[in-house]
Protein backbone atom coordinates (compact mmCIF):
# COMPACT_ATOMS: atom_id res chain seq x y z
CA UNK A 1 0.00 0.00 0.00
CA UNK A 2 3.14 2.14 -0.62
CA UNK A 3 2.28 5.75 -2.21
CA UNK A 4 5.57 7.03 -4.48
CA UNK A 5 5.99 11.38 -3.92
CA UNK A 6 7.89 13.27 -5.89
CA UNK A 7 9.50 15.95 -3.69
CA UNK A 8 10.73 19.33 -6.03
CA UNK A 9 13.69 20.34 -6.05
CA UNK A 10 13.13 23.43 -3.42
CA UNK A 11 12.37 21.31 -0.57
CA UNK A 12 15.08 18.60 -1.49
CA UNK A 13 17.60 19.99 1.22
CA UNK A 14 14.41 19.17 3.89
CA UNK A 15 14.73 15.37 2.80
CA UNK A 16 18.13 14.94 2.52
CA UNK A 17 18.92 15.35 -0.99
CA UNK A 18 15.95 12.81 -1.80
CA UNK A 19 13.71 13.46 -5.20
CA UNK A 20 11.14 10.41 -3.96
CA UNK A 21 9.47 9.47 -0.97
CA UNK A 22 7.51 6.36 -0.20
CA UNK A 23 4.91 6.67 2.38
CA UNK A 24 1.78 4.49 3.54
CA UNK A 25 -1.41 6.77 3.68
CA UNK A 26 -4.66 5.90 2.65
CA UNK A 27 -5.50 9.84 1.72
CA UNK A 28 -3.49 13.00 0.67
CA UNK A 29 -3.90 14.79 4.36
CA UNK A 30 -2.25 11.39 5.91
CA UNK A 31 0.49 11.48 3.76
CA UNK A 32 1.68 14.80 3.70
CA UNK A 33 1.32 14.56 8.15
CA UNK A 34 3.40 11.88 6.90
CA UNK A 35 6.17 13.84 5.50
CA UNK A 36 5.73 16.74 7.78
CA UNK A 37 6.32 14.20 10.98
CA UNK A 38 9.75 12.45 8.84
CA UNK A 39 10.75 16.04 7.92
CA UNK A 40 11.41 19.19 10.15
CA UNK A 41 10.35 21.79 8.11
CA UNK A 42 8.03 20.32 5.82
CA UNK A 43 5.11 21.89 7.82
CA UNK A 44 6.15 25.08 7.26
CA UNK A 45 7.13 24.68 3.61
CA UNK A 46 3.20 23.41 2.99
CA UNK A 47 0.94 25.33 5.46
CA UNK A 48 0.48 28.34 7.12
CA UNK A 49 0.02 29.16 10.86
CA UNK A 50 -3.49 28.26 10.57
CA UNK A 51 -2.48 24.65 9.29
CA UNK A 52 -4.28 25.60 5.57
CA UNK A 53 -1.91 24.33 2.61
CA UNK A 54 -0.45 27.35 1.06
CA UNK A 55 -1.73 28.45 -1.92
CA UNK A 56 1.09 28.28 -4.02
CA UNK A 57 1.61 24.74 -3.36
CA UNK A 58 0.20 22.51 -5.81
CA UNK A 59 -0.73 18.95 -5.08
CA UNK A 60 -1.04 16.31 -7.75
CA UNK A 61 -1.99 12.54 -7.49
CA UNK A 62 -1.26 10.45 -10.83
CA UNK A 63 -0.71 14.05 -12.59
CA UNK A 64 -4.44 15.70 -11.33
CA UNK A 65 -4.39 18.74 -9.40
CA UNK A 66 -6.03 17.66 -5.86
CA UNK A 67 -8.29 20.65 -6.08
CA UNK A 68 -10.07 19.16 -9.10
CA UNK A 69 -10.52 15.73 -6.84
CA UNK A 70 -11.22 15.34 -3.08
CA UNK A 71 -8.43 17.93 -2.04
CA UNK A 72 -7.09 16.70 1.00
CA UNK A 73 -9.38 14.13 1.31
CA UNK A 74 -8.47 12.30 -2.10
CA UNK A 75 -7.97 8.86 -0.92
CA UNK A 76 -4.53 6.91 -2.10
CA UNK A 77 -3.78 3.60 -3.22
CA UNK A 78 -0.93 1.01 -3.73
CA UNK A 79 1.62 2.37 -6.98
CA UNK A 80 0.13 6.45 -6.85
CA UNK A 81 2.28 8.95 -7.55
CA UNK A 82 2.20 12.06 -5.67
CA UNK A 83 3.46 14.94 -6.64
CA UNK A 84 4.47 18.19 -5.05
CA UNK A 85 5.07 21.17 -6.81
CA UNK A 86 5.64 25.06 -5.86
CA UNK A 87 4.33 27.58 -8.07
CA UNK A 88 5.93 29.24 -10.76
CA UNK A 89 4.55 32.97 -10.99
CA UNK A 90 6.41 36.27 -10.95
CA UNK A 91 5.72 39.88 -12.71
CA UNK A 92 6.74 43.38 -13.50
CA UNK A 93 5.81 46.20 -12.38
CA UNK A 94 3.94 48.03 -15.10
CA UNK A 95 1.51 47.63 -17.65
CA UNK A 96 1.80 49.10 -20.83
CA UNK A 97 -1.29 51.34 -19.67
CA UNK A 98 0.76 52.76 -16.63
CA UNK A 99 3.83 52.57 -18.65
CA UNK A 100 2.01 55.11 -20.79
CA UNK A 101 0.30 56.68 -18.19
CA UNK A 102 3.19 57.68 -16.64
CA UNK A 103 5.53 58.27 -19.77
CA UNK A 104 6.22 61.92 -18.67
CA UNK A 105 7.68 61.10 -15.13
CA UNK A 106 9.28 57.90 -16.53
CA UNK A 107 11.29 60.52 -18.41
CA UNK A 108 12.17 62.53 -15.60
CA UNK A 109 15.45 61.46 -13.67
CA UNK A 110 13.98 62.04 -10.13
CA UNK A 111 11.03 60.40 -10.65
CA UNK A 112 11.82 57.06 -13.77
CA UNK A 113 10.70 53.64 -12.79
CA UNK A 114 11.49 53.50 -9.52
CA UNK A 115 10.10 56.92 -8.30
CA UNK A 116 6.91 55.76 -9.54
CA UNK A 117 7.33 52.34 -7.78
CA UNK A 118 7.46 54.43 -5.25
CA UNK A 119 4.18 56.33 -5.79
CA UNK A 120 2.43 53.09 -6.53
CA UNK A 121 3.09 51.92 -2.99
CA UNK A 122 2.55 54.89 -1.09
CA UNK A 123 -0.64 55.16 0.89
CA UNK A 124 -1.78 58.81 1.46
CA UNK A 125 -4.61 60.18 3.56
CA UNK A 126 -7.17 63.17 2.38
CA UNK A 127 -8.92 64.50 5.00
CA UNK A 128 -11.89 66.12 3.88
CA UNK A 129 -13.08 65.65 -0.27
CA UNK A 130 -13.97 69.39 0.01
CA UNK A 131 -11.83 72.43 -1.41
CA UNK A 132 -8.75 71.28 -0.89
CA UNK A 133 -8.83 67.61 -1.15
CA UNK A 134 -10.28 67.38 -4.51
CA UNK A 135 -7.20 69.04 -6.36
CA UNK A 136 -5.18 67.48 -4.17
CA UNK A 137 -6.82 63.80 -4.83
CA UNK A 138 -7.43 64.37 -8.85
CA UNK A 139 -3.28 65.27 -9.02
CA UNK A 140 -1.98 62.46 -6.75
CA UNK A 141 -3.97 60.17 -8.55
CA UNK A 142 -3.44 61.19 -12.01
CA UNK A 143 0.20 61.02 -10.73
CA UNK A 144 -0.50 57.47 -9.70
CA UNK A 145 -0.13 57.13 -5.87
CA UNK A 146 -0.98 53.58 -5.36
CA UNK A 147 -4.15 54.08 -2.93
CA UNK A 148 -5.67 57.07 -1.75
CA UNK A 149 -7.53 56.70 1.80
CA UNK A 150 -10.53 59.72 1.93
CA UNK A 151 -12.35 60.69 4.86
CA UNK A 152 -15.46 63.26 4.55
CA UNK A 153 -18.86 62.80 6.53
CA UNK A 154 -20.70 65.30 3.95
CA UNK A 155 -22.88 65.20 0.61
CA UNK A 156 -22.35 67.09 -1.98
CA UNK A 157 -24.51 70.32 -1.98
CA UNK A 158 -24.71 72.89 -5.02
CA UNK A 159 -22.69 75.08 -3.20
CA UNK A 160 -19.78 73.05 -3.22
CA UNK A 161 -19.37 72.74 -6.92
CA UNK A 162 -17.62 76.23 -7.31
CA UNK A 163 -14.78 75.02 -6.12
CA UNK A 164 -14.89 71.13 -5.53
CA UNK A 165 -14.02 69.62 -8.12
CA UNK A 166 -13.75 66.12 -7.48
CA UNK A 167 -17.95 66.44 -7.36
CA UNK A 168 -20.10 67.43 -10.81
CA UNK A 169 -23.70 68.62 -10.83
CA UNK A 170 -25.41 64.98 -11.13
CA UNK A 171 -23.39 63.98 -7.77
CA UNK A 172 -25.39 66.60 -5.89
CA UNK A 173 -27.13 64.83 -2.82
CA UNK A 174 -24.62 61.55 -2.85
CA UNK A 175 -21.82 61.15 0.22
CA UNK A 176 -18.58 62.94 -0.99
CA UNK A 177 -16.23 60.06 -0.55
CA UNK A 178 -18.53 57.95 -3.24
CA UNK A 179 -18.62 61.01 -5.27
CA UNK A 180 -14.94 60.93 -5.17
CA UNK A 181 -14.20 57.71 -5.49
CA UNK A 182 -16.27 57.68 -8.16
CA UNK A 183 -14.17 60.67 -10.22
CA UNK A 184 -10.53 59.04 -9.28
CA UNK A 185 -11.75 56.09 -10.50
CA UNK A 186 -12.37 57.73 -13.92
CA UNK A 187 -9.15 59.64 -13.74
CA UNK A 188 -7.02 56.99 -12.63
CA UNK A 189 -8.62 53.06 -12.94
CA UNK A 190 -5.30 52.16 -11.22
CA UNK A 191 -5.68 54.05 -7.89
CA UNK A 192 -7.25 52.19 -5.16
CA UNK A 193 -9.84 54.45 -3.37
CA UNK A 194 -10.87 53.74 0.57
CA UNK A 195 -13.42 55.57 1.39
CA UNK A 196 -14.11 56.93 4.95
CA UNK A 197 -18.27 58.71 5.42
CA UNK A 198 -17.36 59.29 8.83
CA UNK A 199 -16.49 62.32 10.86
CA UNK A 200 -12.84 62.40 12.25
CA UNK A 201 -12.62 62.67 15.63
CA UNK A 202 -10.62 61.20 18.98
CA UNK A 203 -12.56 57.70 18.67
CA UNK A 204 -11.03 57.09 14.95
CA UNK A 205 -8.08 59.49 13.87
CA UNK A 206 -5.34 57.06 15.08
CA UNK A 207 -6.74 53.87 13.75
CA UNK A 208 -6.99 55.78 10.43
CA UNK A 209 -3.60 57.43 10.67
CA UNK A 210 -2.05 54.43 10.99
CA UNK A 211 -3.02 52.79 8.12
CA UNK A 212 -1.41 55.75 5.96
CA UNK A 213 2.06 56.85 5.07
CA UNK A 214 0.93 60.76 4.68
CA UNK A 215 -1.44 62.46 6.04
CA UNK A 216 -3.15 65.57 3.31
CA UNK A 217 -5.09 67.83 5.59
CA UNK A 218 -8.07 69.27 3.43
CA UNK A 219 -10.22 69.99 6.93
CA UNK A 220 -12.11 73.62 7.00
CA UNK A 221 -12.82 73.91 10.52
CA UNK A 222 -10.99 74.00 13.76
CA UNK A 223 -11.89 71.03 16.21
CA UNK A 224 -10.55 68.54 12.79
CA UNK A 225 -7.53 70.72 12.56
CA UNK A 226 -6.35 70.54 16.24
CA UNK A 227 -7.65 66.71 16.12
CA UNK A 228 -5.39 66.10 12.64
CA UNK A 229 -2.09 67.76 14.18
CA UNK A 230 -2.34 66.25 17.51
CA UNK A 231 -2.85 62.56 15.85
CA UNK A 232 -0.05 63.21 13.10
CA UNK A 233 2.85 64.49 16.29
CA UNK A 234 1.41 61.44 18.49
CA UNK A 235 2.00 59.22 15.62
CA UNK A 236 5.03 60.83 14.20
CA UNK A 237 3.39 61.37 10.80
CA UNK A 238 4.14 63.80 8.08
CA UNK A 239 0.85 66.24 7.40
CA UNK A 240 0.62 67.93 4.73
CA UNK A 241 -1.29 71.00 6.06
CA UNK A 242 -3.33 73.81 4.00
CA UNK A 243 -5.51 76.70 4.47
CA UNK A 244 -7.57 79.23 2.53
CA UNK A 245 -9.41 81.82 3.92
CA UNK A 246 -11.53 84.50 2.03
CA UNK A 247 -8.53 85.14 -0.77
CA UNK A 248 -5.62 83.89 1.24
CA UNK A 249 -4.15 80.33 1.67
CA UNK A 250 -1.28 78.55 3.57
CA UNK A 251 0.36 75.47 3.13
CA UNK A 252 3.46 74.00 5.12
CA UNK A 253 4.15 70.98 5.93
CA UNK A 254 4.73 69.37 9.39
CA UNK A 255 7.43 66.90 10.04
CA UNK A 256 7.44 65.24 13.21
CA UNK A 257 10.01 67.05 15.30
CA UNK A 258 9.93 70.08 13.42
CA UNK A 259 7.37 71.80 14.81
CA UNK A 260 3.23 71.48 14.20
CA UNK A 261 0.25 73.55 14.19
CA UNK A 262 0.51 74.23 17.94
CA UNK A 263 3.92 75.92 17.46
CA UNK A 264 1.94 78.22 15.97
CA UNK A 265 -1.79 78.38 17.48
CA UNK A 266 -1.34 76.40 20.60
CA UNK A 267 -4.97 76.41 21.59
CA UNK A 268 -7.76 76.88 19.27
CA UNK A 269 -9.93 80.53 20.04
CA UNK A 270 -13.07 80.70 21.60
CA UNK A 271 -16.17 79.90 20.16
CA UNK A 272 -17.82 82.66 18.02
CA UNK A 273 -14.37 84.74 17.99
CA UNK A 274 -14.11 83.87 14.40
CA UNK A 275 -16.59 83.59 11.57
CA UNK A 276 -18.15 80.38 10.71
CA UNK A 277 -17.04 78.68 7.64
CA UNK A 278 -20.49 79.63 5.75
CA UNK A 279 -20.23 83.33 6.51
CA UNK A 280 -16.38 83.47 5.17
CA UNK A 281 -16.44 82.56 1.83
CA UNK A 282 -13.35 81.99 -0.48
CA UNK A 283 -12.87 82.79 -4.07
CA UNK A 284 -13.61 79.39 -6.51
CA UNK A 285 -9.81 78.71 -7.76
CA UNK A 286 -7.74 79.12 -4.99
CA UNK A 287 -8.46 75.96 -3.22
CA UNK A 288 -7.43 74.85 -6.32
CA UNK A 289 -3.53 76.57 -5.92
CA UNK A 290 -3.34 75.86 -2.23
CA UNK A 291 -4.74 72.08 -2.95
CA UNK A 292 -2.53 71.54 -5.94
CA UNK A 293 0.82 72.47 -3.80
CA UNK A 294 -0.14 70.15 -1.12
CA UNK A 295 -0.37 67.49 -3.20
CA UNK A 296 3.01 68.29 -5.08
CA UNK A 297 4.50 68.86 -1.21
CA UNK A 298 3.09 64.92 -1.03
CA UNK A 299 4.69 63.74 -3.76
CA UNK A 300 8.34 65.52 -2.81
CA UNK A 301 7.44 63.40 0.18
CA UNK A 302 7.23 60.35 -1.43
CA UNK A 303 9.77 60.27 -4.04
CA UNK A 304 12.51 61.90 -1.22
CA UNK A 305 13.16 65.13 -3.69
CA UNK A 306 13.71 68.71 -3.27
CA UNK A 307 13.40 71.10 -0.60
CA UNK A 308 9.94 70.01 1.33
CA UNK A 309 8.26 73.05 2.66
CA UNK A 310 9.17 71.93 6.53
CA UNK A 311 9.65 74.81 8.49
CA UNK A 312 8.18 77.40 6.64
CA UNK A 313 4.71 78.28 6.13
CA UNK A 314 4.20 79.17 2.51
CA UNK A 315 1.04 82.10 2.25
CA UNK A 316 -0.49 82.97 -0.79
CA UNK A 317 -2.12 86.50 -1.70
CA UNK A 318 -4.92 85.44 -4.69
CA UNK A 319 -5.55 89.55 -4.56
CA UNK A 320 -2.14 90.58 -4.56
CA UNK A 321 -0.45 87.45 -7.05
CA UNK A 322 2.16 86.97 -3.96
CA UNK A 323 3.82 84.44 -2.41
CA UNK A 324 5.48 84.63 0.99
CA UNK A 325 7.35 82.37 3.35
CA UNK A 326 7.52 82.46 6.78
CA UNK A 327 10.17 80.55 8.96
CA UNK A 328 8.86 78.03 11.44
CA UNK A 329 10.54 76.38 13.96
CA UNK A 330 9.27 74.05 16.87
CA UNK A 331 8.16 75.78 19.71
CA UNK A 332 9.93 73.94 22.69
CA UNK A 333 6.84 75.20 25.16
CA UNK A 334 4.49 73.74 22.48
CA UNK A 335 1.82 71.67 24.31
CA UNK A 336 2.09 68.50 22.03
CA UNK A 337 5.03 68.31 20.30
CA UNK A 338 7.20 70.34 23.16
CA UNK A 339 9.52 69.33 25.40
CA UNK A 340 7.47 68.85 27.80
CA UNK A 341 3.88 68.13 26.05
CA UNK A 342 1.20 68.45 28.12
CA UNK A 343 -1.05 66.88 25.00
CA UNK A 344 -0.73 63.35 24.79
CA UNK A 345 -4.23 62.30 24.04
CA UNK A 346 -7.00 63.36 21.46
CA UNK A 347 -9.21 66.42 21.90
CA UNK A 348 -12.38 66.56 20.51
CA UNK A 349 -13.81 70.51 20.24
CA UNK A 350 -16.88 71.78 19.21
CA UNK A 351 -17.15 73.11 15.90
CA UNK A 352 -15.89 76.21 14.65
CA UNK A 353 -14.44 77.65 11.86
CA UNK A 354 -12.14 80.44 10.19
CA UNK A 355 -8.28 80.48 10.14
CA UNK A 356 -7.25 83.37 12.57
CA UNK A 357 -3.46 84.69 11.22
CA UNK A 358 -1.80 85.22 15.14
CA UNK A 359 -0.47 89.55 15.08
CA UNK A 360 3.37 88.42 15.88
CA UNK A 361 2.79 85.80 12.50
CA UNK A 362 1.25 89.08 10.83
CA UNK A 363 3.90 91.41 11.74
CA UNK A 364 6.27 88.78 10.65
CA UNK A 365 4.84 88.34 7.94
CA UNK A 366 5.26 91.83 6.40
CA UNK A 367 9.08 91.79 7.20
CA UNK A 368 9.65 88.63 5.31
CA UNK A 369 11.18 89.02 1.78
CA UNK A 370 9.52 87.07 -0.80
CA UNK A 371 11.16 83.66 -1.82
CA UNK B 1 31.97 31.13 -13.78
CA UNK B 2 28.67 29.28 -14.84
CA UNK B 3 27.19 29.80 -18.56
CA UNK B 4 24.44 27.69 -20.32
CA UNK B 5 24.28 26.81 -23.79
CA UNK B 6 21.17 27.71 -25.83
CA UNK B 7 20.34 27.04 -29.48
CA UNK B 8 19.27 29.96 -31.26
CA UNK B 9 16.00 28.35 -32.48
CA UNK B 10 15.39 28.05 -28.89
CA UNK B 11 15.46 31.89 -28.20
CA UNK B 12 13.35 32.28 -31.50
CA UNK B 13 10.99 29.88 -29.80
CA UNK B 14 10.81 31.64 -27.01
CA UNK B 15 10.24 35.12 -28.53
CA UNK B 16 8.07 34.14 -30.58
CA UNK B 17 5.78 32.89 -27.62
CA UNK B 18 5.96 36.24 -25.82
CA UNK B 19 4.95 37.83 -29.40
CA UNK B 20 1.72 35.58 -29.72
CA UNK B 21 0.88 36.42 -25.87
CA UNK B 22 1.93 39.97 -26.02
CA UNK B 23 0.63 42.05 -24.11
CA UNK B 24 0.10 39.77 -21.46
CA UNK B 25 3.02 38.10 -20.08
CA UNK B 26 3.77 34.64 -20.94
CA UNK B 27 5.40 31.91 -19.29
CA UNK B 28 7.22 27.98 -20.19
CA UNK B 29 9.28 25.69 -18.57
CA UNK B 30 12.78 24.14 -19.68
CA UNK B 31 14.79 21.28 -19.11
CA UNK B 32 18.82 22.12 -18.76
CA UNK B 33 20.89 19.27 -19.11
CA UNK B 34 24.78 19.46 -18.01
CA UNK B 35 24.72 23.41 -18.52
CA UNK B 36 22.77 23.45 -21.85
CA UNK B 37 18.98 24.05 -22.83
CA UNK B 38 17.57 20.31 -23.90
CA UNK B 39 14.19 21.59 -24.03
CA UNK B 40 11.60 24.34 -24.30
CA UNK B 41 8.18 23.84 -23.23
CA UNK B 42 5.36 26.71 -23.37
CA UNK B 43 2.85 26.86 -20.62
CA UNK B 44 -0.52 28.76 -19.98
CA UNK B 45 -0.28 31.86 -18.38
CA UNK B 46 -3.43 31.45 -15.07
CA UNK B 47 -2.48 34.90 -13.73
CA UNK B 48 -5.41 36.97 -12.79
CA UNK B 49 -3.77 40.35 -14.41
CA UNK B 50 -1.73 38.76 -17.09
CA UNK B 51 -0.43 42.01 -18.18
CA UNK B 52 1.98 42.46 -16.09
CA UNK B 53 1.93 39.15 -13.86
CA UNK B 54 2.03 35.65 -14.76
CA UNK B 55 1.62 31.90 -13.05
CA UNK B 56 2.39 29.13 -14.76
CA UNK B 57 -1.07 26.99 -15.11
CA UNK B 58 -1.07 24.72 -12.19
CA UNK B 59 -2.66 22.39 -15.28
CA UNK B 60 0.71 22.85 -16.89
CA UNK B 61 3.13 22.25 -14.05
CA UNK B 62 3.47 18.51 -13.87
CA UNK B 63 6.20 19.14 -16.94
CA UNK B 64 8.32 20.31 -14.00
CA UNK B 65 8.27 16.18 -12.77
CA UNK B 66 8.72 15.30 -16.23
CA UNK B 67 11.73 17.11 -16.52
CA UNK B 68 13.44 15.63 -13.59
CA UNK B 69 12.28 12.36 -14.47
CA UNK B 70 14.12 12.55 -17.38
CA UNK B 71 17.12 13.33 -15.39
CA UNK B 72 17.17 16.94 -16.45
CA UNK B 73 17.37 20.34 -14.25
CA UNK B 74 14.12 22.42 -14.56
CA UNK B 75 14.27 26.21 -15.52
CA UNK B 76 11.66 28.29 -16.25
CA UNK B 77 10.87 31.54 -18.98
CA UNK B 78 8.93 34.64 -19.04
CA UNK B 79 8.10 37.93 -20.48
CA UNK B 80 7.90 41.25 -19.95
CA UNK B 81 6.21 42.97 -22.70
CA UNK B 82 7.23 46.53 -21.79
CA UNK B 83 9.87 46.40 -18.75
CA UNK B 84 13.53 45.55 -19.30
CA UNK B 85 14.57 41.90 -19.22
CA UNK B 86 15.94 41.70 -15.79
CA UNK B 87 14.00 40.08 -12.63
CA UNK B 88 11.46 42.61 -11.01
CA UNK B 89 10.88 42.74 -7.41
CA UNK B 90 7.73 40.48 -7.65
CA UNK B 91 9.61 37.93 -9.60
CA UNK B 92 12.21 38.28 -7.15
CA UNK B 93 9.65 37.19 -4.20
CA UNK B 94 8.25 34.63 -6.07
CA UNK B 95 11.65 32.86 -6.86
CA UNK B 96 11.68 32.25 -3.37
CA UNK B 97 9.25 29.22 -4.12
CA UNK B 98 12.16 28.02 -7.00
CA UNK B 99 15.50 29.42 -5.47
CA UNK B 100 18.13 29.07 -7.78
CA UNK B 101 16.55 27.93 -10.90
CA UNK B 102 17.52 28.94 -14.01
CA UNK B 103 15.14 31.40 -14.98
CA UNK B 104 14.93 33.17 -18.86
CA UNK B 105 13.92 35.85 -19.74
CA UNK B 106 12.87 38.35 -22.81
CA UNK B 107 11.89 41.74 -22.74
CA UNK B 108 9.98 43.13 -25.83
CA UNK B 109 10.21 46.74 -25.03
CA UNK B 110 12.59 47.25 -27.60
CA UNK B 111 10.86 44.65 -30.43
CA UNK B 112 9.15 47.72 -31.85
CA UNK B 113 9.67 49.38 -35.04
CA UNK B 114 13.06 51.10 -35.55
CA UNK B 115 13.76 49.33 -31.65
CA UNK B 116 17.05 46.89 -30.91
CA UNK B 117 14.95 44.18 -31.40
CA UNK B 118 13.69 41.60 -28.16
CA UNK B 119 16.19 41.07 -25.31
CA UNK B 120 17.18 38.07 -23.67
CA UNK B 121 19.17 37.35 -20.87
CA UNK B 122 18.97 34.21 -17.85
CA UNK B 123 19.44 33.99 -14.38
CA UNK B 124 19.48 32.33 -10.95
CA UNK B 125 17.99 33.93 -8.29
CA UNK B 126 18.61 33.18 -4.33
CA UNK B 127 16.35 36.06 -3.01
CA UNK B 128 17.01 38.76 -2.23
CA UNK B 129 20.34 37.66 -4.23
CA UNK B 130 19.70 37.53 -8.48
CA UNK B 131 22.86 36.21 -10.42
CA UNK B 132 22.95 36.94 -14.07
CA UNK B 133 23.96 33.76 -15.94
CA UNK B 134 25.87 34.00 -19.32
CA UNK B 135 24.34 33.18 -22.15
CA UNK B 136 26.20 30.99 -25.25
CA UNK B 137 24.05 31.09 -27.91
CA UNK B 138 24.53 28.05 -30.57
CA UNK B 139 23.90 29.84 -33.88
CA UNK B 140 24.36 26.55 -35.32
CA UNK B 141 20.99 24.61 -33.44
ZN1 LIG C 1 9.10 39.10 -14.54
ZN1 LIG D 1 4.17 71.88 18.11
Amino acid sequence: MSVKVYIPTPFRALTGGQSRVETEAGDVKGLLGDLEARFPGMRDRLRDEQGVLHQFINVYVNSEEISALDGEATALKGGDDVSIIPAVAGGSAFTIEEVKRYSRHFLLQDVGPSGQRKLKNARVLLIGAGGLGSPAGLYLAAAGVGTLGLIDFDVVDHSNLQRQVLHFTDRVGDLKVESAKQTIGMLNPNVKVEAHNAILDSSNAFELFREYDYVLNGVDNFPARYLANDAAVLLGKTLIDGGINQFEGQVTVYKPGHGCYRCLYPAPPPPGAVPSCAEAGVLGVLPGIVGSMQALETIKQILGIGDPLVGRLLLFDALSMEFRTLKLRRDKGCPVCGDHPTITELIDYHEFCGAPIPAELADQRDRVAVH
Amino acid sequence: METVSIARSQIDAIVAHARAGAPDEVCGVVAVREGEVVRVMPTRNAAATPRNRFEIDSRDLMRVVEVEREGHDVGFYHSHPVSVAYPSATDIGFAELWPGALQLMVSLRQDVPGGTGPEFHAYRIVPPQVNVVPLVIDESR
